[in-house]
């Protein structure tokens, strides 16, 4: 049985419970699996589950408590999916506005040949309402002088502050997605993370085929 | 004779189908007395988008980027259709937008007749297309639309039955929105006061039944938008905003919702 779920930049995959993360481009044309979910299921998996179903599902599988907010932070959207009392509670998923934060996050760590790990988190966020705008600000900071890891952890701050209202504020925010290694986002967030990991939409569709 | 695009085909071109009758253009829900008086002219509902007719330059130079879609798109078939009569409603069973549309068409069609009044009909219609749990959601407001300019079309029964979900908000500027929900779904909102010809009706507009899952559906750029946001946080609804093309991520937010909540 193969599971799959078919990111924009990333495809995650379970092959009889063996995990595996491969960049989407670099993906084999014949890799067929039995159910999907993500952008690019289609043509990718024989049933396709909905992504919010899926990450609603894993989510209340691996988190094991009544209240919760789950994000995912992905390479061009958000979701939220959130519990109350053991009931799922809301979902939310922010595609048009609030795009490509995580690609872009990815963008800059090449081109300036950046290592998150080794930068420390800034107090201070730009205004990450989508990635374009956000890179034209990192760029005019850069340019007025500003030191690079400096700027770039402003404009990680920025896209945690909008990923912590986006998912309502809460004390405790359950991070699922690629950006859980990411150590500068996760510190940047103003909120205990705990981090699903990459696998959770997979535990959701292995759950709904049980 | 009525025409709504996307239903009858009508092409925009041929401005008027029949040359003897007047051309009469509508926005909104205009009252009964006022409809009454132009019943057997030709009417468009000019909140419906005609077919390949999405583009006009007065439209484009005056309208801003940000705005209602429905109302941009009642300003470009007014350009297009250029109607001998616009009847249009103002206020509370609409929007002051309309309002400010109708003076604006007012300066630009001068040889059309404006007609703009407040719609403050109370006496509902005995019949609804809300409660039919046999014809797709779709189907349904595509008739709750086409009956205000062909009020000869038949009604869709009422079920005996109880809905599984709810649809909240006024007939949506792409109705691909709609073709997710199961057909068991209730029409609320302003659709609901469509249906029954009492736009202004506040207190029905924001009826929602408890214990099912409801979509609380706003226009971008609509001021019905606070109502639906807040209506959605009172019953633990969705809400969901989408100006002129709904978009995937909004289709799959809706499913997933009615998935979880045990309506699909």
């Amino acid at each position: 049985m193969i599971l799959g779920d078919f990111g924009t930049s990333y495809t995650k995959l379970c092959n009889n419970g063996d995990m595996r993360t491969v960049p989407t481009v670099e993906l084999d044309a014949g890799v067929q699996a039995d159910i999907g979910c993500g952008h690019n299921a289609r043509g990718r998996a024989r049933r396709i589950e909905n992504e919010l179903v899926a990450m609603a599902t894993g989510a209340k599988a691996m988190v094991g408590r009544d209240d919760f907010v789950c994000v995912d932070v992905g390479g061009r959207d958000i979701k939220k999916v959130s519990f109350k009392n053991g009931q799922y509670a809301g979902c939310d998923w922010n595609y048009m506005c609030g795009s490509l934060t995580g690609f872009t996050m990815e963008l800059l760590s090449r081109y300036y040949q950046l290592t998150y790990d080794e930068i420390e988190p800034s107090e201070e966020g730009l205004s990450v309402k989508c990635g374009i705008l956000g890179i034209s600000s990192l760029f005019d900071l850069v340019s007025q002088g500003e030191d690079l890891p400096r700027a770039v952890a402003k404009f990680v701050k920025g896209v945690a502050i909008d990923v912590f209202h986006f998912a309502g504020k809460p004390q405790t925010l359950f991070l699922s997605g690629g950006m859980c290694e990411n150590a500068l986002f996760v510190r940047s967030i103003p909120a205990e993370v705990v981090k699903l990991g990459r696998f959770v939409n997979l535990e959701g569709l292995r759950t709904l085929i049980e | 004779m009525g025409y709504r695009a996307w239903g009858i085909g009508w092409p925009p071109q041929t401005r008027n189908p029949s040359p003897e009758r007047n051309m009469i253009g509508i926005i909104g829900l205009p009252s009964r007395s006022l409809l009454e008086r132009f019943r057997g002219e030709d009417i468009v509902d000019l909140d419906c988008p005609l077919q390949g007719a999405l583009f006009d330059d007065v439209v484009e130079s005056r309208c801003p980027k940000i705005f209602c879609a429905v109302l941009t798109t009642c300003f470009t078939n007014a350009m297009i259709v250029k109607p001998d009569v616009i009847l249009a409603d103002v206020g509370p069973g609409k929007c002051e937008g309309a309002r400010y549309l109708c003076a604006i068409l007012h300066d630009l069609l001068p040889s059309a007749k404006i007609i703009a009044e407040e719609n403050l009909d109370s006496v509902p219609r005995a019949s609804s297309n809300c409660e039919c749990y046999a014809v797709p959601l779709r189907e349904r407001m595509e008739r709750i639309v086409d009956k205000v300019i062909r009020p000869e079309l038949p009604d869709f029964p009422r079920s005996s039955s109880s809905p599984k979900a709810g649809f909240w908000g006024v007939p949506p500027s792409d109705f691909a929105i709609l073709e997710g929900f199961p057909n068991e779904t209730i029409i609320l909102g302003w659709s609901r006061c469509m249906d029954s010809r009492t736009p202004a009706d506040l207190k029905l507009e924001m009826e929602a039944p408890p214990n099912i899952p409801v979509v609380f559906f706003a226009q971008s750029f609509c001021q019905k938008s606070i109502l639906a946001r807040t209506l959605a946080e009172k019953h633990q609804g969705l809400f969901v905003e989408c100006d002129e093309k709904v978009d995937n991520s909004t289709i799959q937010k809706i499913e997933a919702f009615l998935k979880l909540r045990g309506a699909l």
